[in-house]
């Protein structure tokens, strides 16, 4: 056991930078995959975890203010398997935060404000503040104390449309199940004044008894509210059953770490490729001191032996480096997972697993280098002093030098290659794994990567300038039409807004966009067939083919307002935003609803027009939003002002809180009558949607770039490592031969090509099954993602790129030639 | 005759374990064109290291080494490496062909690297394999196949193959029986005839017979120079007692 512990340890030491690299290699590897594994299972405790320690409700059940009724809650108040539920009032918007993290920049957040009184009744709030310390009090979440980096005592100010509104922070909370994106905490006060300006919900929260089906149970609590309602309340309700909320959870946080898995898989390629590679090159270098040992009394089974300790001892000495940074990697992937669902607390970091994984890591180390070692047995002595005479295969010459027409280094350097085929095969198989990696990174980061793919290909919305929802009292047609007439203008559409349809009798609720000619939309791609054009016709986003499980042709029904229709699919979206959306033509869905008119305009502006000027033009035009006018103080130097801006404060909230489409008034003041209508009302909300939406997709596209970053970077260094231990076992392995071809007046640059024009094909064979490969992984994220661009002259430019790569690492990496000196070869 | 090759101050010392090992102190040497130069001395005389520092194998500590008119001694690594190749041949005791290539490939890895691939080319190959003894079935035959005097013969061919100026010989017959030995020194002799520049290195009085001029070396320094008529003209026997003598002049 000494002996060969020596022997071992004498490898080692004779081979020290090619050790150094295959340990780097080996921890890379094992803190990779130890981290993602333990993420991975870490992942699915962090939920629980979660529910538990902020004593959240488990289910939720979300209205749209104007589809709720307080009568729907007694459904649950009988019911035996609800333990306990509760309800409150929250507004939500996408709000500028200005000053964002300090950086003088201000930020688009979605943000949801509640109640205190709300956030109690939802959750446990452990928090200690006290809401009357200051004039206008929030409190936000731990994780958004962490991404807005905000302390107790700042302010926040907030902005939407021409507001602005400062609340002092007086703390922080741990949140539960319930995050709807940046969830605040405000005082009563400040909510009732928020609440005339955003979207207002309603939500329910519900826990049940152990053993509940929640989906059962939710789906029951709908039908409940559908029949309690005189309205189709299908398009106002949303629901998150424990179950799915668990199972979101998991997926969304495990990502990340299913990625990094992949780059472990290439790693662990790598390393089994190198080690056999490794192994069968020293054995053929060290062929006759293999016969010296076993002249000596060795047997083949202890020289076999000295090179599995080798390999288990630099495994074993990785896993002692590699563990700490699997420990914290773990916890930092783990950390990054809890703050994508809004949870701040301690996470537990899996132990067993990256235990696991690193003894699984020696263990496959020790298994490849014991097949490989085995081979020792094929030499007896004798054999190995001839150098293992019959390893050369004499019957057939490959590329004979007389044939040579074009650069003899380059047939050198190809005769060698086909001579060395097999080990070559495993160089193929690492660089197929990692152009793999680079060509999805690059493919799907250069494509997500740019805010205006996003915006224009993969949305699966329109994405006009302005969008203004009209109050009830404009006639559509009429107004579009004003609208278009107007210089700044390039075109007008009316698409429908928040409406929802059920398919094919399913439960979930999916969004529906209705257009009346969506040739005229912009940013509502197919990927298939093509809009629709007729009235039963229909379009489905990507993902919702697969979840309703339908193709190109089929025909579908739609429910809507309990009345259901049938509607031919002419098309497949691209939407990776909203995958569950369906299209149809305005005609098609008065097929559902007769006496829909739609109250949404979008306004696409000509290129050279200021958004924020034409918006004030329109405010000119057609009044304020009338959330503004509600407001809005009363003042006025005369009686007479007073009593319009009075009137005028009335008639909003009249159309804002009862739905009302027109008023008149009339007030007599002495001999004075003051009259006035809402006809100057007709803008109840203006927003810039493509320039929020770019906002949201750029942050989108920083992620995606960095993690395309990260695949392509982890590829580029597996690459340089395999590379530089392939480079410095061959170098050791010709040695002689390349002394040889020095001392026959071929000069280092001519050897170093020679030698880095060998992997060439080899990188070619491995870059084309790569791509291959990648496509057809890119197949499938067209299927469940969305369609991505796939530019050929792109994938061609990318893949000559990584044989330029290969090329010039294996080119540094043979630079030892260079310290090869004939002298020393020839005075040996 | 004209001067091939000439050191001045030729210098070259080794680091052993901190102590350094002065090989060839200040040499001035003069190698002519057409000579068939013997360098001859005693184990550690430094024999060997002159032929690589004369050759551009390996680079002086001190002074200069000339090929003709051009300075070597100054060259770098790889312009060293295209200086051997366009003007030298060498043939080494241990051989040197390249185990993974055939006779034919090992003698092409040599020519192509100076010349273009040609029908001439491999005509010219196949001459001198015949020439030397090489017959055209072994062609094909990798080195492990051949025994070692067909090795070094295939060594001398690869050696010539690209015309060199010189051709420098390290114990050419060392690893050889005294039967395959003849047969090489007769390729030696051959090329000679034919005004190749020769420069060997060899303690074996037989080798050192066949050349015109040898040089005694001891501790690093030309200690004696003695001078023989053609070999193939000259009587053998005579040839081999002055020889001889100057050797024992020497000290051998």
């Amino acid at each position: 056991m000494n002996k060969i512990l020596r022997l071992s340890f004498a490898n080692i030491k004779k081979h020290k930078r090619e050790s150094i690299l295959f340990m780097i290699l080996i921890t890379l590897g094992i803190v990779l995959l130890s981290a993602s594994v333990s993420a991975v299972l870490g992942i699915k405790k962090i939920t629980p975890k979660m529910v538990k320690e902020s004593g959240c409700f488990n289910n939720l059940v979300r209205f749209d203010q104007k589809y709720y009724s307080e009568k729907y809650l007694e459904f649950l108040k009988d019911n035996k398997d609800v333990e306990r539920f509760d309800h409150t009032s929250v507004v939500t918007d996408i709000i500028k935060v200005k000053n964002y993290q300090g950086l003088g920049e201000d930020m688009l957040v979605d943000i949801s404000f509640v109640p205190e009184s709300g956030e109690r009744s939802m959750e446990s709030f452990k928090t200690d503040v006290d809401f009357n310390s200051v004039e206008h009090p929030i409190v936000l979440s731990k994780t958004n104390k962490d991404s807005l980096e905000v302390k107790k005592g700042d302010e926040l100010t907030i902005a939407w449309d021409n507001k602005e509104f400062t609340f002092t922070i007086i703390g922080f909370y741990e949140t539960g199940l319930w995050d709807l994106g940046t969830k605040m905490v405000v005082s009563e006060d400040d909510f009732r004044f928020l609440e005339n300006c955003m979207e207002r919900y309603e939500t329910v929260g519900i826990t049940t008894a152990d053993g509940v089906d929640n989906k059962a149970l939710l789906k029951e609590f709908k039908d409940y509210c559908e029949e309690a309602s005189i309205n189709d309340i299908s398009g106002g309700v949303s629901d998150l059953a424990y179950e799915d909320i668990v199972s979101a959870n998991d997926i969304n946080m495990s990502l990340l770490s299913i990625i990094i898995m992949m780059m472990s898989a290439v790693i662990v390629i790598a390393i089994m490729v190198m080690i056999r590679f490794r192994i069968v090159s020293d054995i053929k270098e060290q062929i006759v001191s293999i016969g010296v040992l076993e002249a000596m009394g060795y047997t083949s089974g202890q020289i076999a032996a000295a090179y599995i300790f080798e390999y288990v001892l630099i495994a074993v000495f990785s896993t002692l480096i590699g563990i700490a940074p699997a420990f914290l990697a773990a916890k930092g992937l783990l950390k990054n997972a809890a703050s994508s669902i809004y949870y701040s607390g301690e996470v537990d970091v899996p132990v067993v697993p990256i235990a696991i994984c690193t003894l699984s890591f020696v263990v496959f180390v020790g298994v490849v280098a014991l097949s490989r070692a085995m081979s020792v047995r094929k030499y007896p002595p004798v054999m190995a002093f001839r150098k293992g005479i019959d390893t050369h295969n004499f019957k057939k010459t490959i590329l004979p030098l007389e044939n040579t027409r074009s650069n003899v280094h380059i047939r050198l350097a190809l005769k060698d290659l086909f001579q060395n085929a097999k080990n070559h095969i495993g160089l193929s198989v690492c660089i197929m794994a990692c152009t793999v990696l680079v060509l999805l990174g690059f493919l799907i980061g250069s494509f997500l990567g740019k805010p205006d793919n996003i915006l224009n290909a993969v949305c699966g919305h329109e994405l006009c300038d302005i969008r203004i929802e009209a109050t009830g009292n404009v006639e559509p047609e009429a107004f579009a039409k004003e609208l278009s007439e107007m210089s700044e203008v390039k075109k007008v559409l009316t698409p429908a807004d928040g409406l929802g349809v059920k398919v094919n009798d399913g439960d979930d609720s999916r969004g529906l966009e209705v257009y009346d000619d969506y040739s005229k939309t912009s940013t509502i791609i197919v990927t298939e067939g093509r809009l629709p054009e007729h009235e039963n016709e229909i379009a489905v986003a990507v993902q919702a083919m697969k979840t309703i499980g339908v193709k190109l042709g089929d025909t579908i029904t739609v429910e809507h307002a309990k009345v259901k229709k049938k509607y031919v699919i002419t098309g497949i979206v691209n939407s990776a935003v909203d995958s569950n959306t369906v299209y149809l033509t305005t005609d098609g869905f008065k097929l559902m609803s007769p006496a829909y008119k739609p109250s949404t305009f979008d306004i696409y502006l000509n290129d050279d027009v200021d958004k924020k000027e034409f918006a004030d033009l329109l405010r000119n035009r057609y009044g304020k939003e009338i959330a503004e006018y509600k407001d809005d103080k009363i003042d006025g130097d005369s009686l007479e002002e007073q009593i319009k801006s009075t009137a005028n404060k009335k008639m909003a909230e009249a159309m804002l809180e009862n739905g009302v489409s027109y008023m008149e008034y009339s007030v007599r003041v002495g001999d004075k009558v003051i009259t006035g209508s809402t006809s100057l009302m007709k803008i109840k909300t203006l927003t810039f949607v493509r320039e929020e939406n770019e906002e949201i997709a750029h942050m989108f596209c920083v992620s995606i770039t960095g993690i395309a970053v990260i695949l392509m970077a982890v590829s580029a260094i597996v690459v340089i490592l395999i590379l530089s231990i392939l480079m410095a076992s061959t170098i050791r392995k010709q040695y002689r031969e390349l002394g040889i071809m020095k001392g026959l007046g071929y000069t280092s640059r001519e050897l170093k090509f020679q030698m880095a024009f060998r992997i060439i094909p080899v990188a070619l064979m491995g870059v084309i099954l790569g791509t291959i490969l990648a496509m057809l992984l890119m197949k499938v994220v067209d299927a469940y993602v969305a369609k991505i661009a796939v530019s050929v002259f792109s994938v061609v430019f990318m893949d000559l790129a990584i044989l330029f790569y290969c090329f010039i690492c294996a080119y540094i990496c043979a630079k030892r030639i260079k310290k090869i000196s004939v002298y020393e070869l020839i005075s040996e | 005759m004209d001067t091939i090759l000439k050191t001045e101050k030729l210098c070259k010392s080794f680091s052993n374990a901190g102590l350094q090992q002065h090989v060839i102190k200040n040499m001035d040497l003069e190698i002519y064109e057409g000579d068939f130069t013997v360098i001859m001395g005693s184990s550690g005389s430094g024999k060997s290291t002159l032929l690589y520092a004369l050759s551009g194998m390996d680079k002086p500590t001190l002074g200069k080494v000339y090929f003709g008119k051009e300075e070597i001694s100054g060259l770098n690594n790889d312009q060293l490496a295209v200086f051997r190749r366009k003007n030298c041949g060498f043939v080494f005791q241990s051989i040197y062909l390249l185990d993974n290539m055939n006779v034919f490939d090992n003698i092409m890895t040599g020519a192509l690297v100076v010349q273009k691939n040609s029908p001439e080319l491999i005509d010219r190959v196949k001459t001198l394999l015949k020439k030397v003894g090489i017959e055209e079935d072994m062609w094909k035959k990798y080195p492990n196949q051949l025994s070692g005097g067909e090795c070094q013969r295939v060594g001398i061919v690869r050696a010539v193959i690209n015309n060199p100026k010189i051709l420098f010989a390290d114990e050419p017959t060392g690893a050889l029986n005294s039967s395959s030995g003849q047969d090489v020194l007769d390729v030696f002799t051959d090329l000679h005839k034919r005004g190749q520049s020769i420069v060997m290195v060899t303690h074996d009085i037989k080798t050192a017979l066949r050349g015109s001029r040898v040089i005694y070396l001891r501790d690093g320094d030309v200690v004696g120079e003695h001078r023989m008529q053609d070999y193939e003209t000259d009587d053998l026997t005579k040839r081999r007692e002055s020889l001889q003598d100057f050797l024992n002049e020497m000290g051998w």
